[in-house]
């Protein structure tokens, strides 16, 4: 392989070496500009993004077509699915704009939450691999190969605002992988691989006497780092001390109990979390109660988490499982806005963002089942982003298609869709730098005024 | 007579010439190494911006423009991974955690399925699950302290009897445990990183039994286990 070479500027400097410092320039510049958003403190933002595992049918949830009628290029299915999904739901209002909605999508709109609804379709993916999409949707970025490039969403959420004395776990990330490169350590996700690990995080251990407990927290505080100041870099047994005070803040307001959710009446109540229920911390219910739980009690800022699994319906089990698996995370979620709205009513501080990897074809496959389609779908419910849909696919394909940027409906000449514009607009609307995302946010969609 | 030559033979000599060449070059450069002009192992200053190149020596190091800006040039401390720090702890306490497996997620250790590299930020999960491992695992090395035959096979109570209570004798174990812990040698009793610990197992404990002095001597292990210089190198 021969080697470029390499244009010498006149002054004998490299250009290679001259783009090297003007992206380190840049870098620069772009953490004096998030410094600058700080410096502004916006609105902290309550932010839960919850993921549906192994890519959802959007013909059953977020981007349906009527049953009634038949389209060219796609295959509804209907014979296959469980009686429950057999029917359209009634159109509903979403902003100025009368949206149909799939079965899986009842709770809400029975919660009455759609008002507070945008949805965006017709994204376009550009993988159809799983761990590539879930990178992506991960962070909203392209990712490099199947490595996730840039921070999670949810890192970048939890950074918004200033930070208050009570937000001991900013940012916590329920088994989904969390990336945080473009801000302040403190907002890196506490990852956790289950829900039923927040509350053991919040248990203190069994404590020594007394006197011996004051000794120890006295010969911890006295004692420092030998090594640290001998190594360039940062100060990590500075963080490590911050990291001690929190814990202790943490311990001391016990509140382990408010993760001990079978004896708390108004979340087995709210959540539906019967004994079944709370012995799988995998089930929507309880990952929603915790979800709750960690953002009302101000521990956290920030929650991701796996809502539902099982979503990879490639065979007969797509017309089993995927529409009541979709329901039943749905409804999940429906209950955790419904809770979130007592502190927030008009969602005006709260955003959940509702994911899944990419979509399933609209054809149905050999094994009476649906594969994989880069044509995908999000909603976000809450926020100061404007209400709606934004975006659409083909409505014989469920095909991408050009979009008009500002009204979002399909339009020859236009944008494609992608996750970085959903990333960028999400961003902005909540008072962050969306220029990580290398893309404009959909300015008239923000309902941020420029 | 003269001698014709092959034009066989000026391409062997030219080849010859050339690869000489290449290999005194090579030898002055291994000398300049040696003595260190190429790099002494001093990161030396940050530079900024685009850095002029000397001919001979390696230009200086610059912001890397991939990485995160405030990552410094040379060797930072790093804090330990889940893997490093519960075999650590095991080494240091002669115990394992037995929850490891169970929050070594949480801990940061990679699955690598979605998560591939080793976290190793020094939140306050991994404060308060190193404290838990740390209490969990002193508290099971004491005990077996406790049920040791002899001194010599004790881990933390290594230097005295649990019925000591002389500051001076006390002070002995503090510093061998600065050296099992911390990597510490010999250091001096009045020196303050020996002080700091001892008032936990000398403060009011005239009167303490044996198994109150354990418990103190269980606080010290916990105190080392959760020092910073221990889950960090």
């Amino acid at each position: 392989m021969s080697k470029k070479r390499t244009k010498k500027h006149p002054r004998g400097i490299s250009r290679r070496t001259l783009f090297r410092g003007a992206l380190a320039a840049g870098v620069t510049a772009a953490v004096g500009r998030t410094a600058k958003i700080f410096a502004a403190e916006p609105t902290p933002v309550r932010f839960v993004h919850l993921y549906f595992h192994g890519g959802w049918d959007v013909l059953l949830g977020l981007d349906p077509r009527v049953r009634s009628r038949e389209y060219s290029g796609i295959d509804l299915g209907t014979d296959f699915l469980v009686s429950d999904f057999r029917a359209d739901l009634d159109p509903v209002s979403i902003g100025s704009q009368s949206v149909q909605l799939g079965p899986a999508l009842r709770p809400i709109i029975e919660n009455e939450l759609h008002p507070f609804m945008t949805v965006f379709r017709g994204i376009n993916m550009n993988t159809v691999a799983h761990p590539t999409a879930q990178s992506y949707i991960n962070t909203f970025r392209a990712p490099a190969g199947t490595s996730a490039r840039g921070s999670s969403i949810g890192t970048a959420l939890a950074s918004v605002g200033a930070v208050e004395s009570s937000l001991v776990l900013p940012n916590v990330s329920i088994a989904v992988p969390s990336y945080n490169v473009d801000y302040p350590e403190a907002f890196t996700a506490t990852g956790m691989t289950s829900a039923n690990q927040v509350r053991p995080l919040l248990v203190a251990p069994p404590a020594l006497s007394d006197d011996t407990e004051r000794l120890l927290r006295a010969a911890q505080d006295a004692s420092e780092s030998c090594i640290h100041e001998r190594y360039l870099g940062a100060r990590i047994d500075e963080g490590l001390a911050e990291s001690r005070r929190a814990t202790r803040l943490l311990l001391e307001e016990d509140a382990s109990e408010l993760f001990n959710l079978g004896e708390n009446e108004d979340l087995v109540e709210r959540y539906g979390l019967t004994d079944a229920v709370l012995r799988n911390a995998n089930h929507p219910s309880y990952v929603a109660a915790v979800a709750a739980q960690l953002i009302k009690s101000g521990i956290s800022r920030s929650v991701t988490a796996r809502i539902q699994i099982g979503m990879d319906t490639h065979r007969n089990d797509w017309g089993q499982n995927q529409g009541p698996r979709q329901l039943l995370g749905w409804a999940a979620i429906a209950d955790l806005v419904a809770d979130l709205r007592e502190d927030d009513p008009n969602l005006e501080n709260t955003i959940v963002l509702v994911t899944s990897e990419f979509a399933r074809t609209p054809r149905i496959n050999g094994n009476r089942g649906r594969d994989h389609w880069f044509a995908n779908s999000v909603g976000v419910i809450g926020g100061k982003m404007r209400k709606g849909v934004f975006g659409a696919t083909r409505i014989e394909t469920l095909e991408l298609q050009e979009i008009d940027r500002d009204t979002g409906e399909a339009a020859e000449g236009g944008m494609i869709l992608t996750p970085e514009h959903v990333g960028a607009t999400i961003a902005a609307s909540a008072g962050l730098d969306a220029s990580v995302f290398r893309e404009e946010p959909l300015a008239a969609w923000t309902g941020v005024e420029e | 007579m003269s001698v014709k030559t092959h034009p066989r033979d000026a391409e062997l000599r030219m080849r010859k010439r050339k690869w000489l060449m290449g290999a005194g070059s090579a030898i002055l450069l291994l000398m300049g190494a040696c003595e260190g002009s190429i790099d002494s192992g001093d990161p030396g200053p940050r530079v900024d911006g685009p850095a002029p190149n000397v001919p001979g020596t390696l230009p200086p190091r610059s912001t890397d423009p991939i990485a995160p800006g405030d990552i410094e040039p040379g060797r930072s401390v790093r804090r330990m991974t889940a893997d490093q720090f519960v075999n650590s702890l095991e080494v240091a306490t002669g115990q394992r955690w037995s929850d490891f497996d169970r929050f070594a997620g949480a801990l940061g250790r990679a699955d690598l399925q979605q998560v591939t590299e080793e976290g190793r930020a020094p939140n306050v999960t991994f404060d308060k699950l190193v404290g838990d491992a740390a209490r969990a695992t002193c508290a099971d090395a004491i005990e077996a302290d406790l049920e040791a035959e002899d001194r010599t096979s004790r881990r933390i109570v290594h230097e005295v009897e649990f019925s000591e209570r002389a500051p001076e004798a006390l002070a002995t174990n503090i510093q061998y445990l600065l050296l099992r812990f911390l990597g510490l040698p010999e250091v001096p009793v009045e020196d303050e990183r020996v002080q700091t610990w001892l008032p936990l197992v000398t403060e009011g404990t005239a009167e303490f039994t044996d198994a109150e002095m354990a418990e103190r001597w269980e606080a010290v292990c916990i105190g080392l286990a959760t020092h910073p210089d221990f889950v960090t190198y």
